[in-house]
């Protein structure tokens, strides 16, 4: 310890040394690319993370009004930063205050994807009410790519497969590097003019770079003032470019495009199969349900029937008894005799005194006598 | 060729008398008319998806040429 030398706060040396980086230009404004890792979006809006490499790692951090700003970043990815060096004197850490970050490899294109996206956006070409609707049975599809790639051939295969109808064209068109953009505008003019109701806009997969076609603003506008709905199937699953968000439906291949452009026969007549056997059914049940309502009706008019006729049955006898009872004729007939005094008919002996003048009627005729003594035969 | 088939249209059809059948109750006659109806489209749909063809063309230049059918 050197004993003329003197004795700084600690607080005194790290203001030293934040001035020395600080006021270092190479540190200042400089580039780092590395790897992310450790990384916390705060709730304050700020992003720490730290850039790693393999060999040091580096603490950074990226303040809300700059993280606003940047596309978001994910653990793992490599990306080239831009920031100021510093010194954070309470923990006593050096770190690089981030205001700018790039994904590394994309590097230019991948900015000027986010801003084309973005501008589109703004001007509304992506809106929801922007996208029409794909015809469900189309008679003329356009098949806007190359005629040589494996693209046109999964799209042939699946719209031969699935659908087997129709016309289709295939507009050739050049689908990566210079030329693409101007050969794929011309291919979307030229669509409308084959009475196409609708295109499929794809290209098979390959790198960012190889799919860039897709994401010029000229080729973006081309496709949104295209008279016919557009399908694009562009690249794989995972690749989204600025002609899938203006496109009218964005398939993820091209495979899947011609999927979306076309009905499935095979499920058509499944459906057909399904509704012929429900309208079967359907005049089945309303035959067995008419059978039913009229054997009701049977029976409740033969429980009519039944009832009227034990009815009349009933008055009959009635009828009949009645008119059994009145008819003297029969009962005089059959022996019996009608006994009067003074023309009076007589139903008791009691009426009748010894000498008593009466008269009895017979089927035939009648005869006068005159009345004995009663009491010698009381009973009849 | 079938240029007037709409598939679509009839399909829409088929649909609305399958549902008219299966809430109908009244009228045998109408519900028989509906079923021959309703027959008859479906075997004109059958048809249809039987007989079809797909043409495959390419436009060169302006002009569309016959393109040879897919592998």
């Amino acid at each position: 310890m050197k004993e003329d030398s003197p004795v700084f706060s600690v607080q005194a040396l790290t203001l030293y040394l934040k001035e020395l980086i600080e006021g270092d230009t190479t540190l200042q404004h400089v580039n780092v690319g590395g790897e992310v890792s450790n990384l916390t979006y705060h709730g304050s809006g700020h992003v720490y993370f730290t850039l790693k490499d393999s060999e040091a790692q580096l603490t950074c951090v990226m303040f809300r009004s700059y993280a606003l700003l940047s596309p978001r970043i994910a653990a793992g990815e490599r990306i080239v930063v831009v920031g100021d060096m510093s010194i954070y004197a309470p923990r006593g850490n050096y770190q690089l205050m981030v205001r700018q970050i790039r994904k590394e490899g994309l590097g230019d294109l991948y900015q000027r994807f986010l801003a084309l996206k973005d501008k589109l956006q703004r001007e509304g070409l992506f809106d929801e009410t922007r996208k029409r609707a794909i015809p469900q049975f189309p008679q003329t599809i356009a098949v806007i790519t190359s005629p040589t790639g494996a693209a046109v051939r999964d799209i042939l295969q699946t719209l031969q497969r699935r659908y087997g109808r129709g016309r289709v064209i295939v507009i050739p068109a050049v689908v990566q590097g210079e030329q693409g953009p101007s050969s794929l505008i011309q291919a979307l003019a030229a669509a409308p003019g084959t009475g196409a109701e609708v295109v499929i806009l794809a290209r098979g997969g390959g790198s960012i770079e190889d799919l860039w076609n897709f994401n010029e603003e000229s080729v973006a506008r081309a496709i949104a003032a295209c008279p016919v709905p557009v399908i694009s199937g562009i690249g794989h699953e995972t690749d989204f470019t600025i002609a899938d968000f203006v496109a009218d439906f964005r398939a993820s291949t091209p495979t899947a495009a011609a999927e979306r452009a076309t009905p499935d026969i095979e499920a058509i007549r499944a459906t057909l199969n399904e509704w012929e056997k429900q309208m079967q059914r359907g005049l089945q049940y309303f035959i067995d349900f008419k059978r039913q309502v009229l054997d009701d009706y049977a029976y409740r008019l033969e429980q009519a029937l039944r009832e009227r006729l034990r009815d009349s049955r009933r008055k009959l006898d009635v009828l009949d008894a009645q008119l059994r009872g009145q008819d003297i004729r029969s009962l005089l007939q059959q022996g019996y005799t009608l006994t009067l005094k003074e023309g009076i008919i007589q139903r008791s002996h009691s009426g009748i005194v010894p000498g008593d003048r009466i008269e009895t009627i017979f089927a035939d005729g009648r005869i006068a006598s005159v009345t004995e003594d009663p009491a010698e035969n009381q009973t009849p | 060729m079938e240029a007037k088939f709409s598939l679509e249209e009839k399909l829409t059809q088929i649909r609305s008398i399958v549902d008219k059948m299966q809430k109908g109750m009244s009228d045998y006659d109408k519900q028989v008319e509906l079923f021959e109806n309703g027959a008859r489209l479906i075997q004109e749909c059958r048809q249809y998806l039987d007989q079809a063809e797909m043409q495959v063309q390419q436009l060169v230049e302006g002009k569309l040429r016959p393109v040879d059918p897919v592998k």
